[in-house]
């Protein structure tokens, strides 16, 4: 069937960017200013879309005030991504700054000047350098999303990616599916750029059969069900550290507080505590939550800061998601006298694997923020601008794009069909199967893993898919989207666990990036600068292990 | 049963930014009384976008027993 | 201090002085919490000591030799950390 027939529209583009949040705006805007025809996705609304749809509080970390590109890589060491490629972006953080003020996003904190922060742990007893910017980001995304709309970027909001199109080995575009009107859409695009979030709908407290509120803004935004990752796998890129995308401790409360405050505060750090209230030093918590189960819960406090210190807490609150405010006084809570689990919860690591360009392993495909491996309020608008610049390079080479007819209607199929599922009686609600392969990852994933409960677990996933994902329904484009996002929830669930069954050993490099086998608990060097890497080859799921890129001897200069 | 977003009427005008932002898109446009109705509640991540864009403040989200 | 595991927290009830102003603001002019907000902002920084860098880091000086022992403690009783 031609492609017109199949379609309700098809769009030509030079570069479609899918995810509209802090890392697709920039992108989008930066493209566009290169006289790009730019188009660009959101499953919401790019006003309020994304991890910073409420707002944030602080961005980082930069090479100044006596901090180099080198010392700040030495704090978040991240096997997922290319070490060259979070150089670039470190070495870009101050450039990127200035082009967040271009775009008219407010970047200044009191007085009309920045607000440098220190951040604790790059020097032990003296006040660190200031690498972090602490901003008034609550507005953001309205002024991002006012940017993008200005530079004649072609904004589809309500509109979800269903899969990437491909010809000969290189990106083609998308199709996509608008979840208010139910229309199916054909991209055409010489590149595209992925920009969808992090994998955090796997994992989830375990449903009771309502499962009412489960959707709750732990950490991440819950729109990030890895619709990039996913879309990305399943047209044959490769993604790496999936093993990661599992679960961290994480405050049990973050709805009253948010994590943040544990360890800044402007420099202050707060307090961890075990039942007793004893104070544990800040990281040693994850050794005493594994090794003494005893010492659990795990709290932390804000109670040892100041009052000034409080209310510069209350200002952050206020700026990143000010409902938690309210929230914090209906339900009684006082952050200056409370102490807070520290439980496990989804922490979503892992990311579409980009060499130092952005570039993924399927030609044309570029990959940032968070679903990139370099992310974060900070990294996500640089490795934005950084592919916005860059990117008329490749689209001048890229050559037509050939839309695959067979792809087309494969795609449209896959993505409509729980429209078509008409039996309420036989029909499964997304929302269903979404908590289904969450309480598979609780109990077979979960934060200790074991190789018996890991194949258990892909059993069970494989199943529920062959036999429960065709009964799929939506009785509207609501709920087709939900279904989509059941998709890559399911399909993403299923890379996790098989990641986890390769990486036979336990490591711990701090917060949220941790990883315990129960059946292996030691860490195995032949693991050391390696990384898990996976990819579709003919439907069949290949795991390697690779080594991580070595840093470009330009960048390991310490003169720099 | 419990709701944990509550739109007062009086209150609303009916500008639908509530309906328009809603990450989540829980919201649907009731066309008799031309006002917003919550259709998706139990896909509310409580984000508190609809609470704090309100010209009127007529949202209320009030802390469920599920998140405690 | 109560204890974290006892009801005692919910006894009194805390209020944020930002919200409380924010409300406040949102109520007087029938604007939005957020268009409140920011009206409010610059009013509720002037009360908070960020150009007392002198003071600041003191405190934030004070606080990390506390965690650089309670570090080495802990090394010493034989905890692994980061």
């Amino acid at each position: 069937m031609a492609t017109q027939e199949m379609t309700d529209r098809i769009i030509e583009t030079d570069v479609l960017v899918i995810g509209g949040g802090v890392g697709g705006c920039p992108a989008a805007c930066k493209a566009a200013e290169h006289g790009l025809e730019v188009a660009l996705l959101e499953k919401s609304k790019i006003e309020r879309s994304g991890q910073t749809g409420p707002g944030l509080d602080e961005i980082g970390a930069y090479p100044r005030d006596g901090a180099t590109v080198l010392d700040l890589m030495g704090r978040f060491p991240g096997r997922s991504s290319d070490p060259n490629m979070r150089y670039r972006v470190i070495d870009n953080m101050l450039w990127a700054l200035e082009e967040l003020e271009r775009l008219g996003v407010n970047m200044r904190y009191v007085d009309g000047e920045y607000g440098w922060m220190p951040w604790n742990g790059l020097h032990s007893k003296d006040v660190g350098p200031k690498v972090q910017l602490r901003v008034h980001w609550q507005n953001v995304k309205p002024e991002m999303a006012a940017a993008v709309r200005k530079r004649g970027v072609k904004v589809f909001d309500r509109t979800m990616v269903v899969d990437l199109l491909t010809h000969n080995s290189k990106v083609a575009g998308a199709t996509a599916v608008n979840t208010r009107t139910g229309e199916f859409i054909v991209f055409k695009a010489k590149a595209v750029v992925l920009a969808t979030g992090r994998v955090s709908r796997h994992y989830g407290p375990d449903a009771p059969p309502s499962w009412k509120y489960k959707m709750a803004y732990n950490f991440f935004a819950p729109s990030m069900a890895g619709d990039g990752h996913a879309a990305a796998y399943r047209a044959g890129a490769e993604l790496t550290c999936m093993e990661m995308a599992g679960q961290g401790p994480f405050p049990r409360d973050a709805m009253l507080l948010q994590p943040g405050q544990f360890f800044q505060n402007d420099g202050m750090t707060g307090l961890t505590l075990n039942w007793k209230g004893e104070e544990l030093a800040p990281h040693q918590e994850m050794t005493h939550y594994m090794e003494s189960q005893g010492m659990l819960p795990i709290y932390f406090s804000i109670e040892n800061l100041p009052d000034d210190f409080q209310k510069r807490v209350e200002v952050h609150i206020a700026d990143e998601t000010m409902i938690r405010l309210k929230l914090a006084e209906d339900r009684g809570f006082n952050p200056r006298a409370h102490r807070y689990h520290l439980s496990l919860r989804g922490v979503g690591n892992g990311n579409i694997l980009v060499n130092e360009n952005f570039q993924a392993t399927l030609k044309g495909v570029f990959a940032i923020g968070d679903c990139g491996g370099a992310g974060g309020g900070g990294g996500s608008p640089t490795a934005g601008f950084l592919v916005g610049d860059t990117i008329h390079k490749y689209v001048s080479e890229a050559g037509e794009p050939v839309v695959d007819e067979g792809q087309v209607e494969n795609q449209r199929r896959a993505a409509l069909a729980p429209l078509a599922v008409k039996d309420v009686n036989e029909g499964i609600e997304p929302l269903e199967m979404e908590y289904t392969v969450r309480s598979m990852c609780e109990e077979y994933g979960g934060a200790i893993k074991t190789e018996g409960m890991l194949r258990e677990g892909l059993r069970r996933l494989g199943s529920l898919k062959k036999d429960f994902m065709p009964r799929l329904m939506a009785i509207n484009p609501h709920y087709l989207g939900r279904c989509l996002e059941a998709r890559n929830i399911l399909d993403m669930a299923v890379v996790h666990l098989q990641a986890s069954l390769e990486r036979k050993e336990t490591r711990s490099r701090g917060w949220g990036n941790t990883f315990v086998r129960f059946d292996y608990p030691k860490e195995d060097p032949t693991y050391s600068n390696k990384r898990l890497c996976q990819r579709l080859e003919k439907g069949e799921a290949v795991i390697e292990i690779k080594e991580v890129p070595a840093l470009k001897p330009e960048y390991a200069k310490e003169s720099k | 049963m419990s709701t944990a977003i509550r739109i007062d009427y009086r209150r609303c005008n009916s500008c639908r930014k509530c309906y328009d932002l809603c990450p989540m898109d829980i919201f649907i446009m009731d066309e008799e009384i031309k006002m917003p109705r919550v259709a998706y509640e139990e896909e509310c991540a409580f984000c508190g976008v609809c609470w704090m864009e309100c010209p009127k403040r007529a949202i209320d989200i009030v802390y469920p027993p599920s998140m405690w | 201090m109560p204890e974290p595991t006892s009801s005692k927290h919910y006894e009194e009830k805390f209020e944020f002085p930002l919200w409380k102003l924010i409300k406040q603001r949102a109520e007087e002019k029938d604007i939005s919490y957020s268009a409140a907000y920011q009206e409010v902002l610059p009013e509720y920084q002037k009360t908070i000591r960020y150009k007392d860098t002198e003071w600041t880091d003191e405190q934030i000086r004070k606080r990390n030799i506390e965690i650089a022992g309670l570090k080495k403690r802990e090394r010493e009783k034989g905890v692994k950390g980061d």
